[in-house]
């Protein structure tokens, strides 16, 4: 910094000494009119101005003048120098910024363009390039609008026109590019019009912003989606109730079709005895005319036992047709009517293993509810005890029905003495699909209905416990 | 011929007997425990049944208990000379087919299922040697 001061002021110093020695020079030159006077010693200034000659004071002005030209000859050319100088000085900041400005358009990471008014691109920096896939030197002088998605064309195009002609501030557009491998890409555009260089130009920046979009696209998308599951929230918890209720309904129904498979079983069986009885009477009616032994006694007889017959299973059918007809409304019924014709049913299939079923004690409850609902809850409870005796191979197999009432409510518990419900059985139970059975004996899906109809539909409740002999189930309803 | 029936209800029993009074000299059991009994006995005096028509399904003591408790007095008491009886089990069972395993374990000869043809019975007993 001092080098440099010391610098700055040695023209005008240098400028000034010249000038001053030359007025000195002018002072000291000889008298015009002749040598100059022998060495002598000094005299006092005043004397010595008083002793200049005549001549010489005449051209004292000029020798003044003289000087003065001088020193205004060395101010100017200390002027030009210093413009010289700053010129010099400018010329090289300009160059400085330039190759500044150059360097930050080259190394920026925004694509920077300038276009004419046609569009067509006067330059790009390498990132600009990049964005489209292409090398600078391969996009200049193209039309800067092949390098956008048609649909985007005519708002690029009035955004230029409107820089071009005055008309807009500096823009800011948003357009779907095209790279050159042909996928679209996302631009924000900047355009600004740029008059510096005489010919109305427009400079600008592009970013690529397809990962924004993206980003943008796809939270708009979870938006939409959490807005439409929003709105249908409502829907599809209806939508689940129902189809949770479906469940049921359907589960119901394979209980249902499971007990009927059953009860087929025990309406066949029972079937089978009538049948086999009225096989017999008409085979012996025959034999008995063949032998002369067909009487109008005996023929009466034979008819009015095979009518008992024909009724009773026709009564059968009866029964079962009503046992497993769903109920549409529901009805006041009898507990103990119930319990006994479920057990009327289910006695048949413990009979021909040996199993002893005995109802023991009444109700007097009138229960309003669907009555076949509550048979199949009890046939359930029925059939898990009979298939545990079948299993266990108690000595005197036996199911005790035992009904009585507490309060208004009405109690029914089954008994058998089948060994019980191993430790961690009881606890699941009534869980649906749960089976203790080998695979293809049991649906798991009995009990659990026993206690959907029983807790759900009847407002009741249900458990069980093991007894020292076998398991107890109690229903209240 | 000797022949036991052993039939809980007491139509299909009398309607058996019916059929057969021709044919054998027939004693009635109504469960299994007594037609082990009665077999027994017979064996006791001698005069051991030709036939034994053995119901499946009766209370007390069903068909099959019977069947083997009778095939084991037979071995212990039944004299070497004498055949084994003709024993045909009867049920009113759905799937008969899947007893048969255990009517054979039983050493049953055969079975009739309910409702029951005479024409089939009697054609079982002549395929058995029982009747001509």
């Amino acid at each position: 910094m001092i080098e440099k001061s010391r610098k700055r002021w040695r023209l005008p110093v240098l400028t000034s000494l010249l000038a001053l020695l030359t007025v000195a020079a002018a002072l000291a030159a000889p008298y015009p009119g002749g040598a100059a006077p022998a060495a002598e010693p000094e005299p006092p200034r005043a004397e010595r101005e008083r002793a200049l000659p005549e001549e010489y004071r005449e051209h004292q002005e000029t020798i003044w003048i003289i000087a003065g030209a001088l020193l205004l000859q060395s101010a100017a050319i200390t002027l030009l120098v210093k413009s010289a100088r700053r010129r010099r000085r400018a010329d090289q900041l300009l160059r400085e910024s330039e190759e500044r400005f150059r360097m930050l358009a080259e190394r920026s990471q925004t694509g920077i363009y300038v276009v004419d008014r046609d569009a067509a691109i006067l330059y790009v920096n390498g990132t600009f390039a990049d964005i489209f896939g292409y090398e600078p030197d391969e996009l200049i002088g193209t039309d800067f609008r092949a390098l956008v998605c048609r649909q985007d064309l005519t708002g690029l195009a009035d955004s230029f026109a409107g820089q071009i002609n005055g008309r807009l501030a500096p823009s800011h557009s948003e357009v779907r590019g095209m790279h050159r491998g042909g996928s679209p890409i996302d631009l924000e555009l900047f355009a600004t019009l740029n008059k510096s260089a005489g010919m109305p130009s427009i400079i600008g920046t592009v970013l690529d912003i397809s990962a924004r979009k993206k980003d943008e696209r796809d939270r708009q998308h979870q938006q939409q989606e959490l807005e439409r599951l929003n709105h249908t929230l409502e829907q599809r918890i209806a939508e689940e109730v129902e189809k949770s209720r479906e469940k049921d309904r359907l589960m119901m129904q394979q209980s249902r079709f499971a007990a009927m498979g059953e009860m087929i079983g025990n309406i066949a069986h029972q079937w089978r005895q009538p049948l086999n009885m009225l096989g017999i009477v008409i085979q012996q009616m025959q034999m008995e005319q063949e032998k002369g032994h067909l009487t109008n006694e005996v023929m009466e007889q034979r008819s009015a036992k095979g009518m008992e017959l024909l009724l009773y299973l026709s009564r059968t059918i009866d029964d079962f047709r009503n046992f497993f007809r769903p109920d549409i409304e529901p009805r006041p019924f009898s507990l103990a009517k119930a319990v006994a014709k479920t057990v009327e049913f289910f006695e048949p299939s413990c009979s021909c293993h040996g199993i002893k079923v005995t109802v023991e004690g009444t109700s007097a409850l009138m229960y309003t509810g669907h009555v076949n609902e509550f048979s199949q809850a009890l046939l359930n409870i029925l059939n898990n005890a009979r298939d545990a005796l079948v299993e266990g191979h108690a000595g005197q197999p036996c199911i005790a029905i035992v009904l009585h009432d507490e309060g208004k409510r009405g109690v029914v518990t089954v008994r058998d003495n089948g060994g019980g419900m191993a430790p961690g059985v009881i606890d699941k139970i009534f869980d649906p699909y749960f089976t203790t059975k080998e695979e293809g004996k049991g649906t798991g899906i009995g009990l659990y209905m026993a206690r959907t109809i029983v807790e759900r539909h009847m407002q009741g409740s249900i458990f069980a416990r093991n007894l020292p002999d076998g398991a107890e189930f109690t229903v209240i309803i | 011929m000797r022949c036991l029936i052993v039939e809980d209800n007491e139509m299909a029993r009398e309607g058996l007997k019916y059929f057969l009074a021709d044919h054998a000299e027939i004693e009635i059991a109504v469960n299994g425990r007594e037609a082990v009994t009665i077999f027994q006995r017979a064996l006791t005096e001698q005069k051991p049944f030709d036939l034994v028509l053995l119901d499946i399904i009766m209370p007390e003591m069903d068909g099959q208990q019977a069947l083997k408790l009778i095939r084991l007095a037979e071995q212990r008491d039944l004299a070497p000379e004498r055949k084994k009886s003709i024993i045909i089990m009867t049920t009113a069972l759905n799937a008969p087919e899947n007893m048969e395993e255990a009517l054979w374990e039983g050493d049953c000869t055969d079975y009739l299922v309910k409702p029951i043809v005479r024409a089939d019975l009697m054609a079982m007993l002549r395929r058995y040697g029982l009747t001509h």
